[in-house]
């Protein structure tokens, strides 16, 4: 038994007698070996000069004399022969000193074990140290907060630093692959050049504080009461949404599986001479009770549908509104005042037409080869409401299909442009009210489907558009729409009160909407699916662009609002209607046309700009690193701290109100770091908050998982952000 | 499924503009039944029209051209963006998928296979029962032992990049 491997210290030459130790034996002094430091940290160019070398103190820890005193032998983790150790005594005080040569090592970063050896009951003691050899010399310089620095053309990023005290820096490692299945890890690595040689604080990588930040700053503003119907509200929309994207692929399906609706119209007149006739005509005069077919279930064919009476209760210039006339299903308690329903198409011509036309195309244009109405038709029936457990709303595909009862391509198809609302219902959680509210803007959002159906059709399109696009620019037209509503406008910077304050109930103190009679839109759908998606990324690495719907719903939006807010020119329909409209290309491809700028970029940029972590003290030098239309930081920070809910504080993204920012950047220290993160999805980041305590230089380099080179096949690039 | 008439055979390609050999038959001579029930293969890149619970996968063909649908393999949908060769039949327009192997990821040569761990090392076992040793495997394919997974870059080496396949 060695006794001071229990634990117990020697103080003032009093000897404790310990029992199992030498029974009643007083103990004298001890000698033990102390170290200044039990870590070391080397950086230096791939082929270039040797670092300085770096000195430990080593001392008697105990109350001896520490003699004996050796080096060594090192014991390495991977290459090997590129540290030497050696004391210059072997009696303490003695010193430590350390040369890390780069020789022919390849960049990356390396370890050592050294230890310390004497006569003492706790040798050998040991040092850690780190080697990290940069590929590169480059300096950089990001002089004052709000400029920035990317890193597109390779993944072998090495930086050096300059920072100074107090200077703070967001670090965004993106993954630039396509696709959220490509997965990598990477290591960032780090290594102050210039700071002190001798460290009297152990820094192992292993300790590396890996906390997350959500800081919180500025002062409070007025607080506003969220009311109990707008609190169901918000969660009844996100669980229905989750069905309207699965409605969504299963039209996908039907359009990939029985081909381009217009070369399946010519080739059964070319087969059968004479396209069966409409069964389900939709008639444009007010009270006549029209057949209609409403899709059932999420997947299945186009057979798999109800057949309803809907009565046609407006109609407007450019739109034909239709309700389901069953009064077991849809009682009157839950219906609108029959004002409603005019009162919508009247918006419809004079809103939501015109901004379909200006924003997104022509939702008619394959219209004679359909009903020849001239008008999209709203159909609202309960029928909605039992699929998957309720879906807001849809297009069905199988309505550009001609009608045909059998046959090869059997479609109970409206032959019509048509798009579908459930009813407001105690199970959905809508109020009448609220329901009025969401249906207006959920037709910018539906109405935007049909000209991409339309568009594809008459392009003859093999695939429609990736559905995070899809729905992203859905979301976009009406978010647009939403501005005859709330006070934001293009690139104009909106914040919580020009945009949510419109929205949602709150109470006396509204600032937008004392009335509370505007529509629903970004409340319950563009901004909690955006929060959701940045705060899943940030923490667990769990996003990327289509995994799930806070991606397409949040993240689509928000990428596509990015995109056209940088490269719309000379305005956002014009280069919206050339993403709807493209013929072949979809998703990052077809945004990377139309911008005319590569996809690493579009990536790099859009997620420094989605960093939602805090509210910026600066101003961006470059608009790229910005998304100029909103102010995120305050949507989000009002959001989550001045709410409160039956008295309470509540938030608004979350029930908890935490985190108030979504984006958790990794806290680093300016100094010595390697810091791995595994399974990043293509498309997505991993954020990083470098603070600088002491001027220097700090060297940053991407490694590979294992903190080796990074292949230059790998699709990580680094955006930096200096931040304070 | 669609019959085989020669007719509806070159109307789906002309609607949907299918590459591969079932359209390029249909350009000439009439295919007979056993041509269209022949296995086929392609090679391209995977692209994934759909959402999580239900994706609609397509095969953009090496060299370009026309996506092909392909169905019966819902496990592509985790090889989105990468180069895989597939071998199935024709139903319609799509491709009905029997099996398939992922190519290469990012421009890079991938290895396709199950995990298997033997104390602390992993082995990628391919469809040919060759046992590849990993080199410094991420945790997070540790964590799918009995796996199906792909990893991209020289096997030999640490790995570029990885997936999940099942």
């Amino acid at each position: 038994m060695v006794c001071a491997a229990r634990g117990y210290v020697i103080i003032g030459g009093l000897g404790l007698t310990l029992a199992g130790c030498g029974g009643d034996t007083p103990m004298g002094p001890v000698p033990l070996i102390g170290l200044g430091a039990t870590s070391a940290t080397f950086a230096a160019v791939q082929g270039g000069v040797a670092p300085a070398p770096q000195t430990i103190a080593v001392r008697d820890a105990g109350g001896g004399t520490l003699t004996g005193l050796s080096a060594g032998p090192i014991v390495y983790t991977g290459a090997s022969g590129w540290l030497t150790a050696s004391l210059d005594k072997t009696t303490a005080p003695a010193t430590l000193t350390l040369t890390a040569a780069p020789g022919s090592l390849a960049s990356g970063s390396y370890s050592a074990d050294v230890p310390v050896k004497a006569t003492a009951s706790n040798s050998p003691q040991h040092v850690a140290v780190s080697f990290l050899v940069l590929s590169s010399s480059g300096g950089t310089t990001i002089s004052a907060a709000g400029r920035d620095t990317v890193f597109l053309s390779s993944p072998n990023t090495a930086v050096q630093l300059t920072v100074q005290a107090g200077s703070q820096y967001l670090i965004a490692v993106v993954n630039t692959d396509s696709s959220h299945t490509v997965t990598e890890d990477f290591t960032l690595a780090g290594a102050l050049l210039s700071g002190p040689a001798t460290r009297t604080v152990p820094l192992p990588a292993a300790t590396v504080p890996a906390i997350r930040s959500a800081a919180t700053s500025g002062a409070q503003g007025p607080t506003f009461t969220l009311s109990g119907s707008d609190q169901a509200a918000l969660a009844t929309m996100q669980r229905l949404t989750q069905n309207h994207l699965a409605m969504l692929e299963a039209n996908r399906e039907i359009y990939e599986r029985l081909g381009n609706p217009r070369a399946v119209r010519t080739r059964l007149q070319a087969g059968g001479g004479r396209l069966a006739p409409i069964s389900a005509a939709v008639t444009a005069t007010v009270g006549t009770v029209n057949k209609v077919y409403v899709k059932k279930q999420l997947s299945g064919d186009c057979t798999s549908v109800d057949s309803i009476g809907a009565r046609t209760v407006a109609v407007g210039q450019h739109v034909i509104v239709l309700a389901d006339t069953n009064r077991s299903t849809w009682p009157q308690s839950q219906r609108p005042d029959s004002s409603f329903y005019q009162s919508f198409a009247t918006e419809y011509d004079t809103l939501t037409w015109p901004h379909i036309l200006t924003n997104v195309g022509n939702p008619l244009a394959y219209d004679t080869a359909l009903s020849n109405l001239g008008k999209v038709t709203v159909t609202i029936t309960p029928v909605l409401n039992g699929i998957g457990g309720g879906i807001v709303a849809f297009v069905n595909g199988c309505d550009f299909l001609p009608f045909a009862t059998s046959g090869p391509l059997p479609a109970l198809s409206n032959v019509t442009e048509m798009f579908y609302s459930l009813t407001p219902a105690s199970p959905n959680g809508f109020t009448v009210t609220q329901w009025e509210k969401e249906l207006r803007a959920t037709s910018a959002h539906e109405t935007k489907h049909l000209v991409s159906y339309t568009d594809r059709i008459l392009n003859n399109s093999p695939v429609f558009e990736q559905i995070w696009l899809e729905e992203g620019l859905a979301q976009e037209s009406s978010e647009i729409w939403m501005r005859h509503f709330n006070q934001a406008t293009w690139k104009g910077n909106a914040n919580f009160q020009q945009t949510v304050a419109c929205e949602i109930n709150l109470g006396v103190n509204a600032p937008c909407d004392l009335a509370d009679n505007k529509p629903l839109a970004l409340a319950i759908g563009h901004l909690p699916f955006l929060f959701m998606y940045l705060q899943a990324e940030s923490q667990s690495n769990s996003e990327g662009l289509g995994v799930d719907t806070p991606s397409n719903y949040g993240a689509g939006w928000a990428f596509a609002r990015w995109a056209t807010d940088q490269y719309a020119t000379p305005d956002e329909g014009t280069f919206i209607q050339s993403l709807v409209n493209e013929p072949s290309l979809n998703g990052l491809a077809n945004l990377s046309l139309h911008t005319g700028q590569s996809i690493p970029l579009l990536l790099v940029f859009w997620n420094l700009a989605s960093a939602i972590y805090a509210t910026p003290t600066y101003t961006a030098a470059d608009a790229r690193i910005t998304i100029p239309s909103f102010n995120f930081a305050d949507i989000f920070k009002v959001g989550q701290t001045q709410l409160t809910c039956s008295g309470k504080p509540c938030g608004l993204f979350t029930s908890s109100g935490t985190p108030v920012y979504p984006v958790q950047p990794i806290a680093l220290t300016a100094g010595a770091f390697s810091h791995t993160v595994h399974g990043v999805p293509g498309t997505a980041a991993a954020f990083f908050l470098l603070s600088a305590s002491t001027p220097g230089t700090e060297a940053l380099q991407l490694e590979s998982g294992t903190g080796g080179t990074i292949s230059t096949s790998s699709g990580f690039r680094i955006g930096i952000i200096r931040t304070h | 499924m669609l019959q085989a008439s020669p007719h509806r055979v070159a109307a789906l390609c002309a609607a949907l503009a299918v590459a591969g050999p079932g359209c390029h038959h249909a350009g000439g001579a009439p295919p007979g039944q056993a041509d269209l029930a022949a296995a086929d293969s392609l090679t391209g890149t995977v692209q994934v029209v759909g959402v999580e619970a239900a994706p609609m996968i397509t095969l953009v063909p090496d060299g370009g051209g026309r996506a092909v649908t392909l169905t019966g393999a819902l496990t592509l949908a985790r090889v989105d963006g990468l180069h895989v060769a597939v071998v199935g039949r024709r139903a319609g327009s799509a491709l009905g998928v029997e099996r398939f192997t992922v190519v290469a990821a990012n421009g890079l040569p991938a290895t396709d296979g199950r995990l298997l761990a033997e104390g602390d090392v992993l082995y990628l076992v391919t469809v040919d029962g060759v046992r590849h040793r990993l080199v410094r495997p991420s945790p997070a394919l540790a964590a799918h032992v009995g796996g199906r997974v792909w990893v991209s870059g020289p096997i030999d080496q640490e790995p570029v990049a990885y997936g999940i396949i099942e």
